[in-house]
């Protein structure tokens, strides 16, 4: 009986899930096949509108698709981290300006600016490609719900350099106090775009690396704020460094 | 010239059909919001109704039944139609429907 509970809602959920997948792939589809059609005709005036309309929905196609593959992966426990020791300020800052100009492209929003605050060097033992993925996901996250503003991305160490956390916000409307408490589980989103599983995505592999993630909405009720913490692995890094000082000591 | 009104949630979708319906020599008004859609109906403007189905705050089914049928009884459901679709064969639907 207590099974029953269990997997009745979860059965609900994956359903809903796969309508929604299934919905976000059609959607995506139609508009690549009726703007390639429209494209057919060489002397369109709004030509380049179309190819960036079609880019725009097969980024939203591959996105689908690594969302799923990830979920598998996860489902499975087979996420695999390859960490290495790299400056974040470097990486954010990186993403941030090919982020803006990617949604002034493919969104046609103007008015979205993406500002880094951080110190100069903040390394860290990470996945790059992975937390690079967490980043667009939140960045991708916060402009679905603004459309003019500053998207700020916060880096801080804490004073004993044991964790560092990144700090996403927003100045769009906030998020629905009833669905924070559920917001990293599987197949919950707040948007109509979207299958639910970025945020669940990113809460993985925020916990394969042994941190946390959190939400909140901002004191002013001027947007919302998303927190990843990991550990920077100071052990490891300064046993890296301590490696690398004695071979140069060698050489 | 047949004049449709297709309402969608997806920008896009809209956009796309409507320049490729104008160039199948059709006169088209578009709608991301179904209740602006509703707000801006006026009789006998048009000849042909396409509703999305799955649209955020009213699905296609409460656009239809709770409101258009009421306002006029005399409204039909011609077809569903299976997205993804190209244009010649939506073309195709609409003229099939049209000619009955």
């Amino acid at each position: 009986m207590e099974l029953e509970k269990y997997l009745i809602p979860q059965n609900e959920a994956r359903s809903e899930f796969t309508n929604i997948a299934s919905h976000e792939m059609k959607t995506s589809i139609q508009a690549i096949l009726t703007y390639s059609e429209l494209l057919q005709n060489k002397d369109d005036e709004f030509r380049e509108s179309y190819i960036k309309a079609i880019l725009r929905n097969a980024l939203r196609l591959k996105v689908l698709s690594n969302n799923l593959g990830d979920l598998t992966k996860i489902d499975e426990k087979i996420l695999k981290l390859k960490k290495e020791r790299f400056d974040l300020n470097l990486l954010v800052s990186s993403i941030a300006k090919d982020f803006e100009n990617m949604v002034m492209y493919h969104d046609n929003k103007q008015e979205i600016k993406v500002r880094v605050i951080s110190p100069m060097h903040i390394f860290v033992e990470a996945d790059k490609e992975r937390l690079e993925q967490i980043i667009f996901n939140l960045l991708d996250n916060a402009v679905k719900f603004t459309d003019k503003g500053t998207i700020l991305i916060k880096l801080e160490e804490s004073s004993d350099k044991n964790w560092t956390e990144i700090t996403v916000t927003d100045t769009g409307p906030g998020i629905e106090d009833r669905i924070i408490p559920n917001l990293f589980n599987k197949f919950v989103t707040s948007s109509h775009h979207g299958t639910g599983l970025g945020l669940y995505i990113c809460k993985s592999i925020i916990e394969a690396h042994d941190g946390k993630i959190w939400a909140r909405n901002n004191a002013d009720k001027n947007g919302a704020s998303i927190t990843c913490r990991i550990p920077t692995n100071q052990g490891l890094v300064n046993k890296n460094y301590t490696k690398f000082l004695n071979s140069e000591s060698v050489s | 010239m047949a004049k449709i009104l297709v309402v969608d949630d997806e920008p896009d979708i809209t956009a796309s059909l409507k320049n490729g319906l104008q160039r199948k020599g059709f006169e088209v008004d578009t709608y991301n919001d179904p209740t602006d859609a509703l707000s801006n109906f006026k009789p006998d403007a048009y000849d042909l109704l396409l509703i999305d189905i799955r649209m955020p705050k009213m699905n296609g089914f409460e656009v239809y039944y709770d409101e258009f049928k009421k306002m006029f009884p005399n409204l039909e459901v011609k077809c569903f139609i299976r997205k993804p679709i190209t244009i010649n064969d939506l073309v195709l639907h609409i003229n099939t429907e049209l000619d009955k």
